[in-house]
């Protein structure tokens, strides 16, 4: 039975994730005033670039685009049948990675700056959510994401804190809107993709904010079911708020700026957090 | 009313062929919360692969000509071209200057001319609607040719 919920909610990711960004594109006009798009807006514009045939550069590029959408939504469907974190987000790690080397196919330097900054930023997120993976095995005993205790909140407090700014990373919002830097490098990786192709890399980054959401609510899993919905809607509803608000009050930053703060804030904010639980655990506390 | 996914998220190109800038105050005053299109899910896009529907401000001078073609010729079908303001819709005062080629409709072919010097937002607003209109008839050519 759990299988079956399971995989109706892995079908209906694309909805669930379209409003998320659609209630954020809302919030983000109200915020400076304007009124805004439909919530189903990111829904209506995945459909009509799946629905337009588009160019091709090369194949390869259309190949790789399609391995990231397949790697990323393996990795979601892992989490979300309550398997191995650990395995799901490396997945979802190689899926991004494709997003890069189909990047780097194309000839134009656009694209292949895009691509360069994609890698700083998986070199920003990869160690900070590896660590935060690691403590959750840590601290429950096990990988197994259905495993896992309740309320991990409670015991990696900071582990949720270092996470924000890796999931502002993932959204490529503000200050971390590096890779796809619209006023500078116009769309970074995305440039030489059109149509149904974009369309394509646009659902495997659906998915892939899937995974890296999916592991930030598991800090938030309660043993009652009702109750878990309730708590990770509210909580995911004030991080969209969260991030809308950071998006729009700062300034892009340099990708070496964003490499120096993930690594040593949020990194060092991590580790002390794993220290903190050693030492409770080891009863110096 | 638009009812379709395509006619209700048109991302829009502007590129400049050679205008007063009067045109294209104008065409950015459509992002400012006043006119707000977003609402109607448009959205600004700086990438011809990305862009459904083309706004063109400005005579096409010689030097831009190329440069237009080749941003047209990029862009996915089905597109809309939208020649905004008298520049473009006919070359207006500048038709016959040794360094301009005219209308926007001497270089690609234009859906839809929106008068005005400079053309106001909310006719704007009006062009790129009329230009959605079209979408279907391209459509369908298009499914005729294939
Ligand atoms: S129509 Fe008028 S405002 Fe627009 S580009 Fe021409 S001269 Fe300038």
């Amino acid at each position: 039975m759990e299988l079956i919920i399971s995989i109706f909610l892995w079908a209906l990711i694309p909805l669930i994730v379209g409003v998320m960004l659609g209630l954020d594109r809302i919030v983000t006009a109200r915020m400076q005033g304007r009124k805004g798009p439909s919530v189903l807006q990111s829904i209506r514009d995945l459909l009509k670039l799946l629905g337009k045939k588009g160019s091709m550069v090369n194949r390869s590029q259309v190949a790789f685009v399609y391995l990231a959408l397949a790697l990323q939504a393996i990795a979601a469907f892992i989490l979300i049948i309550g398997s191995d974190i650990l395995t799901a987000f490396l997945l979802s790690g190689a899926g991004s990675f494709m997003m890069v080397v189909a990047a780097l196919s194309v000839r134009s330097p656009y694209s292949h700056l895009g691509a360069h900054r994609e890698l700083v930023q998986i070199m920003a997120t990869e160690p900070v959510v590896m660590l935060v993976v690691l403590s959750m095995g840590y601290a429950s005993g096990s990988f197994i994401s259905s495993n896992l205790e309740g309320a991990l909140v409670l015991t990696l407090p900071l582990a949720v804190i270092a996470m924000v700014p890796t999931l502002l990373i993932r959204l490529e919002k503000s200050p971390f809107d590096i890779a796809t830097a619209h006023s500078e490098i116009v769309s970074g990786p995305y440039v030489e993709l059109s149509g149904r192709t974009l369309g394509i890399s646009k659902l495997a980054h659906w998915y892939e904010l899937v995974v890296m959401f999916g592991i930030f609510l598991l800090f938030f899993s309660m043993s009652d079911p009702i109750l878990d919905v309730v708590v990770k809607v509210i909580v995911l509803v004030t991080v969209v708020f969260a991030i809308a608000l950071i998006d729009n009050s700062t300034a892009r930053l340099t990708r070496w700026r964003m490499l120096r703060f993930s690594l040593t804030y949020c990194l060092g904010a991590v580790m002390l957090n794993l220290v903190i639980l050693y030492l409770i655990n080891g009863g110096v506390f | 009313m638009a009812t379709r996914n395509d006619e209700l998220s048109p991302w829009i190109l502007h590129f400049d062929t050679g205008s007063c800038n009067g045109c294209d105050i104008e065409i950015w005053s459509l992002l400012t919360p006043r006119y707000d299109i977003e609402r109607f899910g448009m959205i600004n896009k700086g990438n011809p692969k990305h862009a459904d529907i083309l706004l063109v401000t400005g005579p096409v001078t010689k030097k831009c000509a190329t440069r237009l073609k080749t941003l047209y010729d990029m862009m996915p079908d089905p597109k809309l071209v939208v020649a905004c303001g008298d520049c473009a819709s006919t070359g207006a005062p500048f038709v016959g200057c040794y360094n301009v080629c005219g209308g926007v409709d001497s270089v690609i072919p234009v859906d839809v001319y929106v008068p005005g010097c400079a053309c106001r937002p909310e006719v704007l607003i009006d062009g790129v609607v009329m230009a959605l209109q079209k979408w279907n008839e391209k459509r369908t050519m298009e499914e005729v040719k294939a």
